[in-house]
């Protein structure tokens, strides 16, 4: 269950420059001034074209309780994903599988450049790992979403996955997507 | 989805494919919980109610085609039309445009190429009769024999999920996804109708 996904972490989480902590409704205003912006959107999978439609989008799929804030000097920047799943195993051995994560992220285009999401993620790999425990970590992306794709490279994520024109993208059409992935021993063994 | 749009029964030069009916649950189940078969499925081998339990928990009847050999059910085929991946504002454009497929078939037919047969009918049936745009299908990579199927169908491998699945034998095993897109499909060469009796 998500919402004791976050209940087994000690909030909030400090980076060297940043701050994250689970987001409540009151973030929903800034998460969503954030996203709208063309720039951002463009890789969204959805674009609200109101406020009240982001926010009961939001609680159509609960993802209120998947999402993070970011904060750069108590000021909101972005958001990140952490989404916690039962790991894939055949029916008999299913207790013993354990859990994975899928991650995400989004910045305000007027922060970036300065690293921050790669601080956040790189933390937010970290709370999987050890504080959650999952044994591997996912993030998805339509594989033209260039500076996504080069967080995942520096968080040590390989790519598992490329889907030839699998992904339907508002303006560009028909897409290919993109999986990347980090095992927790490979993780550790990147930090030994 | 409807699979109305397809003609049934389909033939090929030796098989009949046709949706399995409560008949055929018999034979199905039985095909699936035999070691060889069993160890590449989800599921657990059991019996053939444990059997009968999975395809009601989890309504497989309606994706599963069966497999005729002289009127006898040497296997069957798995058929789901899905949705592709698509932003939200865009997803009726891709509303049931794809299919995943899969096989099983009773280790004492294999070896004549009859899942191969089996298998390019129904690529040719999604596309031409159902009309999707992408083909996928999933395996343990190394269940080597069905992973050949997808090559000989003109898959590509797309996937590769490394230590991503927990077999039951304890060990974390590597995923694969093959896919073919209804264009590649049409433009491969492929042998005229042979399979199409």
């Amino acid at each position: 269950m998500t919402t004791e996904t976050f209940d087994r972490v000690t909030w909030p989480i400090r980076t060297e420059r940043l701050t994250i902590r689970p987001a409540t409704s009151e973030d929903l205003r800034g998460i969503f001034e954030v996203r709208t912006l063309p720039e951002v959107g463009q890789w969204m999978p959805d674009r609200p074209t109101s406020y009240p439609e982001f926010v009961m989008r939001f609680g159509e799929l609960g993802v209120l309780a998947r999402t993070l804030v970011l904060e750069l000097d108590g000021a909101l920047i972005g958001d990140l994903y952490l989404h916690v799943t039962d790991a894939w195993a055949q029916a008999d051995v299913a207790a013993q599988a354990g859990q994975e994560a899928e991650i995400g992220w989004c910045l305000s285009p007027a922060h970036q450049g300065n690293g921050y999401v790669s601080e956040a993620a790189a933390e937010l790999v970290r709370i999987c790992f050890e504080d959650l425990a999952a044994r591997r970590v996912t993030a998805a992306a339509f594989a033209d979403n260039v500076p996504s794709l080069a967080i995942m490279r520096r968080l040590g994520m390989r790519q598992e996955s490329r889907g030839v024109r699998d992904s339907l993208h508002r303006e560009r059409g028909w897409i290919d997507g993109v999986v990347f992935a980090l095992l927790a021993d490979e993780w550790r063994e990147s930090r030994a | 989805m409807t699979l109305d749009r397809i003609s049934w029964p389909l033939r090929t030069d030796r098989l009949t494919v046709r949706p399995a009916t409560v008949e055929d649950l018999d034979a199905l189940g039985r095909i699936q919980n035999l070691p060889e078969v069993v160890t590449w499925l989800p599921s657990s081998a059991g019996t053939q109610a444990d059997y009968l339990l999975r395809m009601g928990q989890h309504s497989l009847l309606p994706r599963t085609l069966a497999v005729e050999l002289d009127s006898v059910v040497i296997g069957e085929l798995y058929l789901h039309v899905t949705s592709g991946w698509a932003q939200r504002e865009v997803a009726d454009g891709a509303r049931d445009c794809e299919a995943e497929i899969g096989w099983g078939f009773d280790p004492a037919h294999q070896g004549h190429g009859y899942a191969t047969e089996a298998a390019a009918e129904l690529v040719r049936a999604c596309f031409q009769d159902l009309g999707v745009r992408r083909i996928t299908a999933g395996a343990f990579a190394d269940n080597d024999r069905s992973v050949r199927i997808m090559e000989r169908l003109g898959m590509r491998q797309e996937t590769r999920g490394i230590r991503t699945t927990l077999h039951r034998s304890g060990h974390w095993v590597d995923n694969t996804v093959h896919a073919l897109l209804a264009d590649e499909w049409r433009g491969a060469d492929r042998p005229a109708a042979g399979a199409r009796a």
